[in-house]
């Protein structure tokens, strides 16, 4: 390990506050991407973009199975979600969705009060902690296993539940999906076949 | 005498360190650069192989020689297309969103790109096995999900119904093919007691009958894997995504020269790397099939040769099956292939428990 | 262990390389290539006819009711991964290996349950 220093770090701080720059500004930059951003999918690619800057935060905290899951769950599964939730209001609504900024003041009020929340919460964690706080201590054992033997001992219950959790979801991603295709069915019973076999009229023109 | 020659690729960057007055920690980012550039250059090098092989094989199939007239046995046809690609116009429609039009195979090759920095290629070789301690197969499969979105990116962007077609058959395909990949994959993790793709190597290392797919109870998972892994990357008889006999060339219809040569770039490489996670999960990874790994180079010689094997599969696969209709395909997925995997799972562990 | 920003530096230096292999491949054909775009050439291609209408807003449900299960399958994955990490330590150390197995197939089980409900309400066929 190298302990010199320059200007006042060492090269690891230096590669640390470099990366965590790097990753804080591509999660900063692509929020604001999905704020300003017109078309809704555009917005929706931006937040792919966040998500895995998060993921980069997440990693060099040292919470590698956090960083997997976030890229995986979130960047993957999720990011599909919203762009095909976006699709699918497109398609129900006839045209691009664009965003706009109606909700400004509303939008301003919120955040205000969610900082407002969040302030004082992240000021003791960090007088706790200290200032640049450490990331955790690292023991022999991966952090997958460490979980891994929480999830069947002290938290078996959470582990347990989450399954009926996620039942819960897929019936009702499903009872819903089928209210969708019965209505579906009644209005255009050719579109069944696989997709965009209709061709769209005129108002489907993207405004 | 150990073949780590990564390690000696480190100590070089190390005196080059001390020569010039390099920072310490510069050793480790050098040791990334070569590593990347190594990858970079293996990609290419491969892509190259594998799409000449494509057509060769596929002649042979069809009783044909492939191409001949580029170089000897043709073997300058893929460089040659390639430069082809690279003075080709760049024709983006005018009603497509250039911004997503351009993202989708930056995006989908980043992604490519991405998903080798935990695969070990020697014993020791391997830059990011710190990461490929923690979450190895985690972050493979993770990073490969990002590629997919460069699918919908391009087809959606391009603002054609064929591509728009195609890159949602595909992306409804490439998630549900996933599971039983990651099922079949947890498989191998519940008998090497990690996610570390290293680790699993280093426990097939006895010779050839030390590997993971001898397990008679890992023989279901290997076939799963093998079938989920080929339906991945989006190829014959899974290639709905491009179907050309019905999407005309489903997500890439509006693609030409570079931005086209991109998407092609990454199929090729994404099979490669499907081939390395089957070697590494069932066939040994970089141990020799004899035992022992004593040459330098030998490890990574034998890692390829393996994935090559995947890769060959995949090829014979392609030219010998009819394509699936998009119900079937999703069908085979979801009533075959997911309960498959998940008694797969059950199958091991319960044997696991006894062995 | 090295320090987090040494662990994942091989991720961020392929991501750097990735992402100059194809915007340099594509800077490369920018210069090489020639460019002589006119309105018949940019036109969508459809089946030799003028295009009709955009392609945008036209979407299968059933491609996001695939999402919506894919993510719960997602999530299960990550919660299993985990479990099969520890799964066979649990085992050699003794009784904790039965619960473990035991407790996994509960998990399991209740996802499969979804599945069947989805299988036998017909919501998997594709049509």
């Amino acid at each position: 390990m190298n302990l010199v220093q320059y200007y006042g770090l060492t090269a690891e701080q230096w590669l640390e506050y470099v990366g965590f720059l790097g990753t804080a500004g591509v999660a900063l930059v692509s929020g604001l991407g999905v704020l300003f951003a017109r078309r809704v999918l555009h917005a929706a690619v931006w937040l792919l973009f966040c998500l895995l800057g998060v993921a980069g935060l997440f990693a060099l905290m040292g919470a590698h199975v956090l960083f997997g899951v976030q890229i995986l769950v979130y960047a993957g599964a999720i990011a599909v979600m919203i762009i095909f939730a976006v699709l699918l209001l497109e398609r129900a609504t006839g045209r691009g969705i664009l965003s706009g900024n109606r909700h400004l003041f509303a939008g301003v009020v919120s955040a205000g009060a969610f900082v407002v929340v969040m302030a004082p919460t992240l000021g003791v964690a960090l007088w706790a902690a200290g200032w640049p706080s450490q990331t955790a201590p690292t023991t022999g054992q991966t952090n997958v296993a460490l979980i891994g033997r929480l999830f069947l001992t002290r938290h078996l219950l959470a582990f347990e539940l989450m399954s009926v959790v996620l039942l819960v979801a897929m019936i009702g991603a499903i009872v819903l999906a089928r209210a969708e295709r019965r209505s579906d069915a009644e209005e255009a019973p050719e579109a069944q076949g696989g997709g965009a076999a209709h061709v769209p009229t005129e108002e489907a023109r993207p405004s | 005498m150990i073949a780590d020659w990564a390690e000696r690729i480190r100590a070089f960057s190390e005196g080059l360190c001390t020569r010039f007055g390099i920072p310490g920690l510069l050793v480790d980012v050098l040791a990334w650069i070569f590593g990347a550039i190594f990858v970079l250059l293996l990609i290419t090098v491969v892509a190259l192989a594998a799409i000449y092989l494509e057509r060769k094989v596929s002649g042979y199939i069809q009783s044909r020689l492939g191409p001949m007239r580029v170089g000897p046995i043709g073997l300058f046809q893929t460089p040659m297309d390639a430069l082809k690609l690279l003075e080709k116009e760049d024709i983006v429609p005018r009603d497509a969103d250039r911004f997503l039009h351009l993202l989708g195979p930056v995006l989908l090759v980043s992604a490519t790109v991405m998903m080798f920095a935990v695969i070990p290629w020697d014993v020791r070789a391997n830059v990011g096995r710190w990461l490929d301690w923690e979450i190895g197969l985690l972050y493979l499969v993770a990073v490969s999900g990002i590629g997919m979105l460069g699918i919908v990116c391009g087809g959606w962007g391009s603002n054609n119904k064929w591509s728009l077609l195609g890159a949602l058959r595909g992306v409804a395909q490439l998630i549900s093919y996933e599971i039983p990949l990651v099922l079949a994959a947890m498989c191998v993790v519940l008998q090497a007691e990690t996610l570390s793709l290293s680790q699993m190597v280093e426990q097939q290392q006895a010779g050839i009958w030390a590997w993971f797919l001898w397990r008679p109870w890992l023989m279901l998972p290997a076939i799963l894997l093998l079938i989920a892994g080929i339906a991945e990357v989006n190829r014959t008889p899974f290639d709905i995504p491009e179907a050309e006999s019905e999407l005309v060339a489903g997500f890439h219809t509006e693609y030409s020269g570079m931005k086209f040569g991109l998407f092609f770039l990454a199929e090729y490489t994404h099979l490669f790397v499907v081939g390395l996670l089957f070697a590494v999960l069932f066939l040994g990874g970089w141990a020799s099939p004899l035992g022992g790994s004593n040459l330098p180079f030998e490890g990574l010689v034998w890692l390829n040769l393996k994935a090559w094997i995947f890769v060959l599969i995949a090829m014979w696969v392609r030219w010998t099956l009819p394509r699936l209709r998009v119900d079937q395909l999703m069908a085979m997925c979801w009533k075959l292939l997911i309960p498959a995997s998940f008694a797969a799972l059950v199958i091991v562990g319960v044997v696991l428990m006894y062995a | 262990m090295p320090a987090n920003v040494v662990i994942y530096g091989p991720v961020g230096t392929y991501l750097a390389f990735g992402l100059v292999m194809a915007v340099g491949a594509l800077a490369v054909a920018w210069i090489l290539r020639p460019a002589d775009p006119y309105e018949e050439k940019q036109l969508t291609y459809e089946c030799g006819i003028d295009p009709c209408g955009p392609a945008w807003g036209q979407f299968f449900v059933r491609y996001y009711i695939i999402a919506l299960i894919f993510v719960v399958f997602d999530v299960e994955v990550v919660f299993l991964l985990p479990w099969a990490v520890v799964y066979r330590s649990l085992v050699k150390a003794g009784a904790l290996g039965a619960w473990a197995l035991v407790e996994a197939l509960i998990f399991v089980g209740i996802l499969l349950l979804g599945l069947a409900y989805a299988w036998r309400k017909g919501d998997l066929e594709w049509v």
